[in-house]
């Protein structure tokens, strides 16, 4: 439901013109609207932007600072990298948020937040306001904890894509772009990690690139964990489609990974050295550094929530949603971030406004494509617990599906797409 | 032009409609609880590969998440979903998306 801003605020004797960087909408003299700023404008961030403005129905006034002009989800990511999707078809406009819901988007970002005065300094050196503060702000790559040789130097090389847009690119166009019968060889990330199963719906495409058009590559997965999201089906899933391409070893049977040499592109570990003709490299992950100099973070690097609200256990008028968070037993995920914007949205309107809260509900469903109609999920529904955000029913696919359940597993998730994007930008 | 002004005249008038039935608590607790439904089903009414569940009737609609809680419905996602659902819920859920209009 959209709520016609044009209307609003031409009664308003408002401005509708929003013409990005620094312009904000005029606001009548006397204007006492509480402001909320939403640091991060992807899939928690805007959601929340949204969910705000559109259900106070203007009685908030909302600020969203995200530096990127169009935003390029990872989720889907794989299915470009595959070929199933176009580049394009992953790229959102921020234009509806600013335009219909009177959200102030600031291209800009936020360095540092001052919590004591309430306020937000941006790379610009311009100051926000805030009497709530949501901070959705994604991971960043802890690239010194993958092997000695490995740094932020060498993402050009051996991308990790793990953050969608450029790498995204890049990263297809080291797959396409490997020689016949070359390595290929991925670097998963060890726990916990924005998207579970990403890793191995990766390994599934470049596999069915790898299939059509370079049929006696490699892949060679070093895994620091020993287990992954979906194992079963994924394995399954290889072997029916992919068989004899893909070797998953976990690193702990190989006494680690030492050095990495992007030159000669060889991975050693205590037992063996691999040579890659093109890799992926996915370091572990951490809170985007936003949440560790606005002091949000725990030892961990990981930001505390109370599990009804989203709200940081750090400051009362900040709230954390995201990859960012910690709301175990949820995964990290978009649609778990989108899920919590929503709890947190009702909470901030709630303080702000006194409008009603419900008892928090979340949700998330993953869905991964391991070949062509060959899709599979694992999902469940939650609600807020004692100690931490428990699950009140799950679901996983099954090996041994018959294909119309897999194929319409994928259909199911391409509507998804679709749904969740329009939920977000407008 | 026209086109747009037509649909933005109908967005209009469904907000208006629900904006009247919103004192009935039941729609908004159902508008509350829709929130992890509309990423998949979407309040457009469009259908992509997720059928459209705008504007149907509520108890047809109470009906088959009931199906779904007794797994009489197959599809996994949708029974894990409406596992945890009371009845009460469920008619929330259909008195709030009786009220949207599929945009044409």
């Amino acid at each position: 439901m959209k709520l016609n801003r044009r209307e609003f605020n031409i009664a308003a004797g408002a401005s509708t013109l929003t013409l990005g960087l620094g312009a904000a909408p005029m606001v009548f003299a006397g204007n006492a609207k509480p402001k909320v700023v939403v640091i991060g404008g992807g899939t928690g961030g805007a959601t929340a932007a949204r969910y705000i403005a559109k259900d106070s129905k203007g009685a908030i006034d909302v600020t969203l600072i995200e530096p990127t002009k169009r935003y390029y989800t990872c989720y889907f990511s794989n299915l470009y990298i595959g070929g199933f999707r176009e580049y394009e078809s992953l790229g959102h406009s921020y234009a509806k948020l600013a335009s219909e819901y009177g959200i102030n988007v600031i291209h800009d970002w936020a360095v540092t937040v001052d919590r004591k005065k309430k306020m937000v300094v941006l790379g610009s050196g311009s100051m926000v306001p805030y009497d709530k503060l949501v901070v959705s702000p994604g991971i960043d790559l802890k690239f010194a904890s993958v092997a000695e040789g490995y740094s932020v130097a060498d993402q050009g090389i051996f991308p990790h894509a793990w953050k969608s847009g450029t790498q995204a690119q890049l990263l297809k166009a080291k797959v396409t772009g490997m020689k016949q019968g070359g390595t290929f060889l991925m670097v998963p990330p060890p726990n916990p990690f924005r998207c579970p199963p990403g890793p191995y719906e990766r390994i599934s495409m470049i596999a069915h690139h790898f299939k059509n058009n370079n049929p006696t590559a490699k892949i060679v997965i070093l895994d620091p964990k020993d287990k992954f999201s979906k194992m079963g089906l994924f394995k399954d899933g290889w072997e029916r489609h992919y068989k004899g391409m893909i070797d998953w070893q976990p690193l702990s049977s190989l006494g680690g990974l030492k050095s990495i040499n992007t030159a000669t592109g060889e991975f050693v570990t205590d037992l063996d050295t691999f040579k890659a003709d093109a890799a992926c490299v996915i370091p572990a992950n951490t809170s985007g550094q936003i949440a560790k100099t606005a002091g949000l973070t725990n030892d961990k690097g990981w930001c505390p929530i109370h599990q009804g609200s989203m709200k940081s256990k750090v400051d009362p008028d900040v709230y954390v949603i995201g990859d960012a968070s910690v709301a175990s037993s949820m995964p990290k995920s978009g649609f778990a971030a989108n899920s919590q914007a929503k709890v947190c949205a009702m909470a901030v309107r709630g303080e702000l406004t006194k409008s009603k809260v419900f008892p928090a509900r979340y949700a998330n469903t993953c869905w991964s494509l391991i070949a062509p109609n060959d899709g599979v999920k694992v999902g469940a529904t939650y609600k807020a617990g004692d100690k931490k955000i428990d699950p009140t029913s799950k679901f996983i696919s099954k090996n041994g599906e018959d294909a119309d359940t897999r194929q319409a597993t994928y259909e199911e998730s391409v509507g998804w797409y679709a749904g969740i994007t329009a939920d977000i930008f407008g | 032009m026209g086109l747009l002004i037509r649909l933005a005249a109908a967005a209009s008038t469904t907000l208006v409609l629900a904006t009247a039935v919103h004192a009935d608590e039941k729609v908004e607790y159902g508008e509350y609880l829709s929130g992890s439904c509309v990423t998949c089903h979407q309040l457009s009414g469009a259908d992509n590969g997720i059928p459209a569940i705008v504007g149907w009737d509520a108890e047809a609609f109470v009906e088959v998440l009931l199906s779904y809680k007794t797994k009489e419905r197959d599809n996994k996602a949708m029974q894990t979903i409406a596992i945890p659902l009371s009845k009460e819920e469920m008619e929330a859920l259909a008195a709030y998306f009786a009220t949207i209009k599929a945009k044409e």
